[in-house]
């Protein structure tokens, strides 16, 4: 098990436990997770795979059915690991990896959460203007509380996930 | 150093339960109707004997069929569900380690290669599923690093 500031660790599993217990149902339930899982040579803390389309019994099981679409969806978590360093750059990078999993694994929205102990402005400003309507990046700065989500409705959205 | 977990799933034992207690009710009921007319106490013996049958033969249909055994070691694991045949893998086999939930609402670690995955039900197992996962994600990686590329 690769060790990460405490906070941290603690954050994306907060986040991981939330949305396997349901936290997403409003829009996904979100059934399999991988931890330190490398895509495109980005290892993301954790990467959780759901479905638009709900499980359930009879009635709610018909409902989403008939009401929901049958998308799959993703969440790729990432946090600030000891000597990793996200900066602009380094986002680009993990959007493309994104967009590559997307792309192979036929996933039609995706979230992208960044948990970082630092203030990082030149990043909270760049995760402000990604605009592509099928990804919500969300950058959650612990130590200052604050959370800064991309233009994007899944962005805007993505902030009911996470609880700090 | 080997771990054993074999907990009783009290929601299987129930159904087990439950099925041999329904048959006997619906028989009593199908073909012997008199009983509505007989003493209270006769169909309170009645009622209780139903009940210790059903424990008893749902107690045995539970071990025969749903009943998990899992045991692993740094090598490999073995799981046994009732009187199936034993599943035996070693960690080696596998290659990526993820949580899954059922559409029951039960936790398993997905075990998989390029192959078909195998799930180990954590949740049935009355483990920690996220804490169950770590430790097999340790055991899955030291097995790979000891037999090599």
């Amino acid at each position: 098990m690769k060790q990460i500031s405490m906070t941290t660790e603690e954050h994306v599993t907060k986040l991981e436990k939330a949305l396997m217990a349901g936290r997403g149902r409003w829009i996904a339930d979100f059934n399999e997770s991988s931890r330190n899982c490398e895509i495109n040579g980005i290892v993301f803390d954790a990467f959780i795979e759901g479905n638009t389309r709900m499980k359930g019994f009879l009635l709610s099981r018909l409902y989403s059915f008939l009401a929901n679409p049958n998308y799959s969806v993703g969440c790729f978590v990432l946090s600030t690991k000891s000597g990793r360093k996200l900066d602009p750059s380094s986002l680009t990078r993990v959007l493309a990896a994104v967009k590559s999993c997307m792309k192979s694994k036929e996933i039609k929205w995706s979230w992208l959460f960044i948990f970082s102990a630092e203030k990082a402005q030149s990043l909270s400003r760049m995760i402000q203007r990604i605009d592509d309507k099928d990804i919500g990046a969300v950058l959650v700065e612990i130590n200052s509380r604050e959370i800064f989500y991309s233009s994007s409705y899944l962005g805007k959205q993505a902030k009911r996930f996470v609880k700090i | 150093m080997s771990h054993i977990y074999s907990p009783i799933q009290f929601y299987s034992l129930l159904k087990s339960c439950m099925i041999f207690f329904v048959v006997q009710a619906v028989v009593v009921v199908l073909f012997f109707s008199s009983i509505w007319y007989s003493p209270p106490l006769y169909r309170i013996v009645m009622f209780l004997i139903n009940i210790a049958i059903s424990v008893f033969l749902g107690w045995r249909l539970y071990k025969q069929r749903y009943h998990l055994i899992l045991s692993y070691d740094n090598k490999g694991f073995t799981l046994k569900q009732g009187h199936k045949e034993e599943i035996n893998h070693e960690w080696s086999e596998f290659s990526r380690v993820s949580l899954i939930r059922t559409e029951h609402g039960d936790f398993s670690i997905r075990l998989s290669t390029n192959g078909d995955p195998f799930d180990l039900p954590a949740s049935k197992l009355k483990l920690d599923p996220f804490g169950f996962r770590w430790e097999v994600t340790e055991l899955v990686e030291a097995s790979r690093k000891k037999k090599g590329p």
